[in-house]
């Protein structure tokens, strides 16, 4: 199981790589999964849901159904972390 | 003694309740995930994921090694209505692989998850039956979504005459729980969000996907081998339904009627400019959805009442609590992405 913060952005930009066919480098924090990334709804639920693996959390689907751009995404993950960590 | 159960699509709207069933029932339960599949929901049931896939057989066979019982809620519907025949011929190799596997793994029976679209529709004003038929030859040449659940179900069986037992469900389309990737569920999510524009008048059945679960439960020990249940709830005029639905949401009722040629062509047309460009969306429209409520008509359920102790819950009950389950899952806020428009 990976908790360390900064690879987990790194693990967010290659999983969106690899569902969206971008190039990794290109993929800035900002940006917007469906409109920037062109990532559809389903992917999205992919996306959070080999990272919930990942990481051994379990995020609420009305959390996932709400991340809606990169950045959510990170925070997410190291948002349920922190909230493992602290019970 | 515990049943030790598999279900093939164990990550999917109908399979998710199923194994839901199942383990209220003690059952032990197994799911079949792919590398991709969204485990947020099996995983939390607690229920073993083990890697298979209906395209290969032997490795599928390994997974089932051991299971008395496989339930296979994973046979394959039109994504998009263009390249029919590619679509029907994988879903019967599908449906043959799981035969075939469950015989090699020595699995006592196969519970199928079919369609009533594999139902015929009676010329005069009955309501269909399991032996009016399959449906005719126009319908299955015009639409593929008829045509694949057919030609699955009818390989399906033919497969299991050098065994194991296979029972056929039919279910109507099915409102509930974990309809997360939004097939049935846009009735409702379409609604809400305002993305389901345009619709079609004609005749829809629809039922509780936890009573459609639990009669797959109940087909696995009472079900007859080589016999096939219709499993429909109630049926009403879409136009009415959309209207109750729009109530139950409290939300303003802004669909538009096609007639059934302008909602074929709008249903071709949305599915099209998705295929040529994902990012543009889903279609707005289905074209497995206009086909389903088109030829849509009053289904009978007798013989899994009497069988398989169906009883299916009223719709009214059904859709509040399927509204529930997307409003407390963030389906229902306003600017909620895109969602799937595909009937199932
Ligand atoms: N929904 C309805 O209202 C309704 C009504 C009548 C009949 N049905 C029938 O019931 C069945 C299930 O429908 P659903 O609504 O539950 O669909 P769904 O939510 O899309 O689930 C389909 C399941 O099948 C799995 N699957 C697909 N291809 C597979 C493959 N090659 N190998 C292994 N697993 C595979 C999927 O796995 P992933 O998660 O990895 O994609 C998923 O778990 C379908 O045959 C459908 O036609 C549905």
């Amino acid at each position: 199981m990976q908790t360390d913060n900064p690879s987990i952005e790194a693990t967010v930009h290659a999983l969106i790589a690899e569902l969206a066919g971008v190039d990794a480098a290109s993929i800035r924090n900002q940006d917007h999964l469906m409109q920037d990334l062109g990532l559809d709804s389903l992917q999205s639920m992919e996306l959070l849901s080999r990272l919930s693996e990942t990481y051994g959390v379990d995020p609420d689907m009305d959390e996932v159904m709400a991340a809606a751009t990169v950045d959510a995404v990170i925070s997410l993950i190291r948002d349920i972390l922190a909230r493992n960590m602290a019970a | 003694m515990t049943l030790k159960a598999m279900v093939i699509g164990g990550t999917g709207f109908l399979g998710l309740n199923i194994m839901e069933a199942l383990l209220q029932d003690g059952a032990s339960v197994t799911c079949t995930r792919r590398r991709g599949s969204n485990t947020i929901f099996a995983r939390r049931m607690g229920v073993p994921l083990v890697e298979a896939d209906l395209t290969d057989e032997a490795a599928l066979a390994d997974a089932m090694r051991g299971r008395e019982m496989v339930f296979m809620a994973a046979t394959p519907y039109p994504r998009f209505s263009s390249g029919a025949r590619e679509q029907i011929e994988h879903a019967v190799r599908m449906a043959v692989t799981c035969v075939r596997a469950a015989r090699r793994a020595r699995v006592n029976r196969v519970v199928f998850t079919s369609s009533v679209a594999t139902v015929a529709q009676p010329e005069q004003d009955t309501p269909a039956t399991e032996d009016a038929g399959p449906p005719r030859p126009e319908l299955l040449a015009a639409s593929p979504y008829f045509a694949m659940k057919h030609a699955a179900e009818t390989a399906a069986l033919a497969e299991a005459r050098q065994g194991p037992d296979l029972v056929v469900l039919n279910p109507t389309g099915c409102v509930g729980p974990y309809d997360y990737r939004v097939g049935t569920g846009i009735l409702i999510v379409g609604i809400a969000t305002g993305r389901m524009s345009h619709y079609v008048d004609g005749w829809v059945d629809l039922a509780d996907v936890r009573d459609v679960a639990r009669a797959h439960v109940s087909a696995a020990f009472r079900g007859q081998a080589g016999g096939r249940y219709i499993l429909s709830g109630e049926t009403v005029r879409v136009g009415v339904l959309l209207r109750d639905i729009a109530r139950r949401l409290d939300t303003p009722f802004h669909c538009q009627e096609l007639s059934p040629a302008e909602a074929i062509a709008f249903a071709d047309r949305e599915e099209e400019r998705s295929r040529r460009d994902p990012r543009s969306g889903r279609a707005l429209l289905s074209r497995a959805l206009v086909d389903i409520l088109l030829e849509g008509g009053r289904v009978d359920s007798a013989r899994a009442r009497a069988g398989l102790g169906f009883h299916p819950r009223p719709l009214g009950e059904a859709l509040d609590n399927a509204i529930n389950w997307y409003r407390r899952n963030g389906f229902l806020r306003p600017a909620a992405p895109a969602t799937a428009t595909m009937a199932s």
